[in-house]
């Protein structure tokens, strides 16, 4: 395997979204802008409040949260239409999405984000697994008007590979 | 991606329908003699920009300055034309076709909002009065007429 010095940017992303079937859709408005975060919990247990004396223990588990936003054009499809982006985020169910989590739990989808490195020799594919929403927050702009996304992916870390 | 030669053909094309027809408009590298004309306006497609962006969709910015200039005797003449320009041009959408098939949409340019600017200066008066100028400037933005969002059944 191969590795680049060149450093990549939001020209190189690409976030794709799955859900638990065959439907998926590339967005390809999205402001480049997306983000997750991997939280490690520690408890630390002091000895009498000397941190010298004391030692640390893994905490829970966090789940990883992650963000995104795009500009609006529509929001649902009619008939015949490609999907859009607010009704697959919130599973109308006239998309008749299909969740990647088991029936009866919390509807979840797949997102996985392709950064292409530009010299071809080390592009990486981020996969985040039962992403479940917490917002979905549609705002006016001047340039533009957005679509904003915060959920978690319910596990420690996201799957990176090379693609 | 969009071609910026689409883009301002559509715009000079769709200028000279809606312009004023009693006022010549000049576009830029065309001869312009101005003598005897009491107003005339000059079309500028100033500055076009690509904002960063993601695979396939390429939006490109432009920035419009129309020049409007008046000799005439009466001092709000170069304001009236400049409103000539604001209701043809603000808050449009236009559709950009390909020069080379005059059917096939490759894009949508949308214009915001006017701003007007007077840059008469203080120069030696033609005839009795100052050469007036005032600039109409609009940013706009052109999106590609490709898919916003690629689906697989």
């Amino acid at each position: 395997m191969a590795v680049s010095n060149i450093v990549r940017n939001l020209r190189d992303g690409e976030l794709t979204i799955k859900d638990g079937d065959s439907k998926s859709m590339t967005v390809l408005l999205d402001q480049g802008d997306l983000s997750w975060t991997q939280r490690l919990q520690t408890i630390e247990i002091k000895d009498r409040g000397s941190i010298a004396n004391g030692h640390l223990r893994k905490g829970d588990e966090e789940s990883v949260a992650l963000s995104f936003s795009a500009r609006w054009t529509q929001l649902i499809s009619a008939s015949g239409d490609p999907l859009q982006l607010y009704e697959m985020l919130s599973f109308r169910s006239a998309a008749s999405l299909t969740s990647t989590s088991t029936a009866g739990e919390q509807q979840t989808l797949t997102f996985e984000f392709t950064v292409t490195d530009p010299k071809g020799a080390a592009s990486e594919k981020i996969v985040f697994s039962k992403v479940y929403r917490e917002t979905l927050t549609m705002s006016e702009g001047d340039e533009a008007n957005t679509i904003a996304f915060t959920g978690k992916a319910f596990q420690t870390a996201p799957v990176v590979s090379r693609v | 991606m969009i071609s910026l030669s689409d883009v301002v053909a559509n715009l000079q094309k769709y200028w000279a329908e809606v312009s004023p027809s009693e006022t010549p408009t000049f576009f830029p590298g065309s001869p312009l003699d101005a003598n005897g004309l009491d107003t005339w306006i000059e079309f500028w497609i100033t500055q076009s920009h690509e904002s960063p962006y993601r695979n396939g969709h390429q939006p490109l910015s432009v920035l419009i300055d129309v020049h409007c200039f008046s000799n005439a005797k009466n001092l709000r003449a170069v304001w009236k034309l400049a409103d000539d320009v604001r209701l043809q041009l603000s808050q449009k959408l236009l559709e950009i076709h390909s020069q080379e098939s005059s059917e096939l949409v490759t894009g949508y340019l949308r214009l915001n909002e006017a701003i007007c600017r007077d840059l008469t200066r203080d120069s030696v008066p033609v005839r009795t009065h100052l050469l007036q100028h005032v600039v109409v400037s609009l940013q706009g933005r052109v999106d590609s007429v490709e898919p916003i969002t690629s689906e697989s059944p």
